[in-house]
């Protein structure tokens, strides 16, 4: 089969409505692959499986360095090479700072003594359930880990190309937002019809500019007599507004109450499916782009 | 005792201290046998990571005794108290001359780890 789309999502700030924006477009689609990226805060199950924990497990882990206090001389060489400050010498002793550390293998190369051996830690799980037309994974960091990059691109290894990939990613403009949005077709940013909306859509699209990567707007929350903030930033800057998502209150019930609104209302399936269609002309015009 | 404490610049007792400890811009080293004062630049303050090591890790070079400051990072506290450093709590204190000044009456309380930078 063809290679099919992969869409990003992605917000300036949580709480714009990337999940609500990733589970319906979901849900609207047929071969189709979900992949909660925000590990952080991972909430699309609410939407999709409800009963996520108790569905297949893998864990994610990476390596840290275990210090031989016998061989270990304290020459520092570990100490002074980590960049990451992972590593400190207290009283001819090596302490390690196991959230700090990036994982490099580098301090274990150095040591001329041999005295550093490496050990998995766990940082994080991956969750997978496989419903009708519709395979969910989600990634989620364990309590008081400080790394979200290494499960998110362990997620991503899970992506299934002959499916349509979408990846909810982390809010915000940092290394897990983009180690999210990495090697995605198209990039989706929701933002609100607000100030502080607008200000976090600026942000982000910086990023987005930076790294080259192709990207619309979709306004959630939308309201007649303050779209304009969004619009006309769009507008001057020539980027496409593809869909706006109403500020209703029936919207807003059917989410506390875990119910997807494109399941709920209806015509908006429709408008979900037309949303995919926009992406894909829109993904398409910039593969155009890269062949000229 | 050796005391370090966060500064916001090289200066005299009446200097400022710095409101951060891993990311202050200097430490003042008070010497409590002769009330000699001297500074010495942070090191730690532009790493990209792990400042609050970074910078336990250049207090307990200085073979400092007694650290203060309004706030350490549970990494930074768990660094000094390996080293066996007194960890001391200021508050209301805005000058070296007054949080050394409380330091020798003795009206300074040990610090606890607080929550760490976000990253």
């Amino acid at each position: 089969m063809a290679q099919q789309l992969s869409i990003s999502i992605l917000s300036g700030k949580g709480g714009t409505g990337k999940t609500t924006l990733a589970v319906n477009l979901a849900l609207s689609l047929t071969n189709v692959q979900l992949l909660d990226a925000d590990v952080e805060e991972p909430n699309d199950y609410l939407f999709i499986s409800p009963d996520i924990k108790n569905k297949e497990e893998e864990s994610v882990r990476r390596l840290i360095p275990e210090i031989d206090a016998e061989k270990c001389t304290a020459c520092r060489r570990c100490v002074d090479f980590c960049q990451y400050n992972a590593l400190a010498l207290i009283l001819d002793n090596v302490l390690v700072f196991e959230e700090v550390c990036h994982s490099c293998g580098g301090c274990k190369i150095v040591c001329p003594e041999n005295a550093i051996k490496e050990k998995a830690r766990e940082l994080g799980k991956l969750r997978h359930d496989k419903r009708k037309n519709l395979d969910f994974w989600e990634g989620e960091l364990n309590t008081g880990e400080e790394k979200a990059v290494p499960v998110i691109e362990k997620l991503k290894t899970k992506a299934d190309h002959n499916k349509n990939i979408i990846i909810d990613a982390p809010p915000g403009t940092s290394c897990p937002s983009i180690a999210a949005i990495t090697d995605t077709d198209f990039t989706v940013i929701v933002t609100e019809a607000t100030i502080f909306g607008l200000h976090d859509l600026k942000m982000v699209i910086e990023m987005l500019n930076e790294i080259k990567q192709p990207f619309a707007v979709v306004i959630n929350k939308a309201e007649s007599d303050s779209d304009f903030l969004i619009e006309d930033y769009c507008n001057s800057e020539g980027i496409e507004i593809l869909m706006k998502i109403p500020f209703s209150r029936k919207i807003a019930e059917l989410y506390s109450n875990a119910l997807p609104f494109v399941k709920e209302i209806a015509g908006w399936e429709n408008k979900f499916k037309a949303l995919a269609a926009k992406i894909i002309e829109e993904a398409g015009k910039n593969e155009r782009n890269y062949s000229n | 005792m050796k005391i370090l404490i966060p500064a916001v610049k090289v200066g005299s007792f009446e200097t400022e201290i710095h409101e951060n400890f891993g990311r202050a811009e200097f430490f003042a080293i008070v010497d409590s046998e002769n009330n000699r004062l001297s500074f010495i630049s942070n090191t730690a303050k532009n790493q990209s990571s792990g400042a609050g090591v970074a910078a336990a890790q250049l207090c307990v070079d200085k073979e400092a005794d007694v650290v203060m400051g309004y706030h350490f990072g549970p990494k930074a506290y768990q660094a000094l108290k390996a080293a066996g450093i007194k960890v001391l709590d200021l508050d209301q204190q805005k000058l070296l001359k007054e949080a050394y000044n409380d330091y020798k009456s003795g009206e300074l309380v040990e610090a606890q780890a607080g929550p760490g930078a976000h990253h």
